[in-house]
């Protein structure tokens, strides 16, 4: 029995981010270490393709805000809060034992607490690799960020070190997609909405 | 593994060697000082303005009387030694009779033409000048490593710039350039010294590149550190002086250059050229004033402007259109529902009139 859990819009931009997640890591790494994986050709193209992929992003993030705040007004499905503790613990002990012997999943609410705190760090986290991106791609208007890192040098680094997080947040995610019904219903359900009814 | 006192010298040396960090180099010095193995340094100079010794006399950590007299012996350096006459000159001559293990360091190119007579240090026996040529053989023969200081002796510098009158020619063209550790530069830099030197002392000869030229201080254009790479890559040019933007047209030339003034700078870190509002001038380049010619402000003739041909949407223009878009559509969106509410009530109304 499946059940229709994902709109048209989230599913859309979900796709959208996503993709600009992807090229946004590969273009950063390129032009990060330009002679280990030189794979846009120059760095002046992967530059263009990162800012391209950088803008959609910004304007990603501000369309679904709009949505999740203003149309569907389900921001309280991926909001973490301090009531949202133990049953993150539930989570983990699930994830960690339960899982392998088959017990009942803790139930939640549509998001469990776990994705909850992925889906609120996330657009937390991007403001600072916003500042950082943007203080390397115009130092001289964002020089107060330039400032506030002391240097260049050091705002690409943090720059980097967010990438990796991202990097490695986006392998959990991938990974934890498959702990559906079955290993790509999670997958499915972000492409046409449908997902096995719980 | 058991990590001795010894060890923990050695290693904490090496890194501070490696890095360069400043307040490693102190550590350097106390790790060399414990090393307690004789180590004479005999600094000669050629055709050179002595730049780069004074550019020496400003290291810091360690200072530079910390380095003569507590991490090397320095037995003869024109510039800065007391003695004068017979008697400084006996030491070259005691260097090359005895066994003793030395480090020569050579600073300024080397005349080669009308068999040296262009620079000579000291007298022999019959009182004839001995050419800083036959120096560099004999004691560049003798010597353990060579350690050629500063453009002139690394490339030929500006004694070898066209028309070359002396003949002047770098170290490693006049002896076997296996032990020759280049250290280009105009002025070299005093980190640089002193790191190769902490190295050979402690660990032997440094990684070198196919140029003997230190990997660790020498793997690098200036281009890729540079903290005006952005301008270029956006292709924001400086069109004149005072400009803060990539100084690529002005003639700069980081992007042949290997050194690292973008990582460490100048007078401990305080500036360096291009923050100073000055484009590279290629000092540590193989090309600095002599061989191509382009002189100092002349712009690079390979001087390729970046970008993507045929490419007309900058990555600005399209941010900007796609946020007008996501923008307007919000409010678009937003204008409708507050419209759909109102009718909804204005229907409501009517019901309820009914």
């Amino acid at each position: 029995m499946k059940e229709y859990r994902h709109p048209l819009f989230p599913r859309l931009t979900h796709w959208l981010h996503a993709l600009c997640m992807v090229m946004l890591v590969l273009t950063g790494l390129h032009i990060h270490w330009p002679e280990w994986l030189p794979v846009f050709g120059s760095i002046s193209m992967a530059r263009y393709i990162h800012f391209i992929f950088a803008w959609l992003i910004i304007w990603c993030y501000v369309a679904r805000g709009y949505y999740y705040f203003s149309v569907s007004k389900k921001y309280r499905d991926i909001i973490f809060r301090f009531s949202d503790i133990p049953g993150f613990f539930k989570l983990l002990k699930y994830y960690l034992f339960g899982i392998f012997t088959h017990a009942p999943k803790p139930k939640f609410g549509k998001y469990n607490p776990g994705q909850k705190l992925a889906y609120s760090v996330w657009p937390i986290v991007f403001i600072p690799q916003f500042l950082t991106g943007f203080a390397l791609y115009e130092p001289e208007i964002f020089s107060f960020v330039v400032d506030w890192f002391s240097g260049l040098g050091y705002v690409r680094f943090w720059h980097f070190i967010l990438t990796i997080f991202y990097s490695i947040s986006l392998m959990a995610h991938l990974y934890l997609g498959t702990t559906g019904a079955t290993i790509f219903d999670y997958y499915i359900g972000m492409i046409t909405g449908y997902e096995e009814a719980k | 593994m058991r990590l001795t006192r010894r060890d923990f010298i050695k290693a904490a040396g090496g890194l501070g060697a490696a890095l360069l960090t400043s307040p490693f180099l102190s550590k350097v010095a106390e790790a060399i000082e414990r090393e307690k193995k004789n180590f004479p340094v005999i600094w000669i100079q050629g055709q050179t303005d002595a730049g780069c010794s004074e550019s020496i006399l400003n290291t810091v950590q360690p200072t530079v009387v910390d380095m003569v007299t507590d991490i090397m012996s320095l037995r003869f350096h024109q510039t800065i030694m007391a003695a004068s006459g017979h008697q400084c000159i006996s030491v070259l001559h005691e260097a090359l009779k005895s066994d003793e293990k030395f480090i020569l360091v050579v600073e300024g190119s080397v005349p080669t033409k009308d068999e040296g007579v262009y620079c000579t240090i000291g007298e022999d026996e019959n009182g004839r000048p001995i050419t800083f040529l036959k120096w560099v053989k004999e004691l560049g023969e003798k010597a353990m490593y060579v350690v050629a200081i500063g453009t002139c002796a690394t490339w030929g510098g500006i004694p070898a710039a066209e028309p070359n009158p002396t003949g002047a020619k770098p170290v490693t063209e006049i002896i076997d350039p296996k032990k020759v550790i280049n250290l280009p530069g105009c002025p070299a830099r005093p980190h640089h010294l002193v790191g190769v030197l902490a190295h050979l002392k402690l660990f032997g000869l440094p990684e070198l590149d196919s140029k003997r030229r230190p990997m660790v201080f020498f793997s690098r254009l200036i281009h890729d550190n540079c903290e005006m790479r952005p301008f270029f890559e956006k292709g924001d040019f400086a069109k004149s002086f005072g400009e803060k933007k990539c100084m690529y047209l002005l003639g700069c030339k980081g992007p042949i250059t290997y050194n690292d003034c973008p990582n460490y700078q100048w007078n401990s870190g305080l500036n360096w050229p291009i923050r100073g509002g000055s484009p590279c001038i290629g000092c540590a380049a193989e090309s600095f004033i002599g061989s191509t010619g382009n002189g100092i402000y002349m712009r690079l003739p390979e001087a390729k402007v970046p970008g993507i041909p045929g490419l007309k949407v900058k990555a600005d223009k399209f941010g900007t259109i796609v946020g007008a878009a996501t923008i307007g559509g919000i409010i678009a969106h937003a204008m409708g529902r507050v419209l759909a509410h109102k009718k909804k009530k204005e229907e409501k109304k009517v019901e309820e009139e009914r």
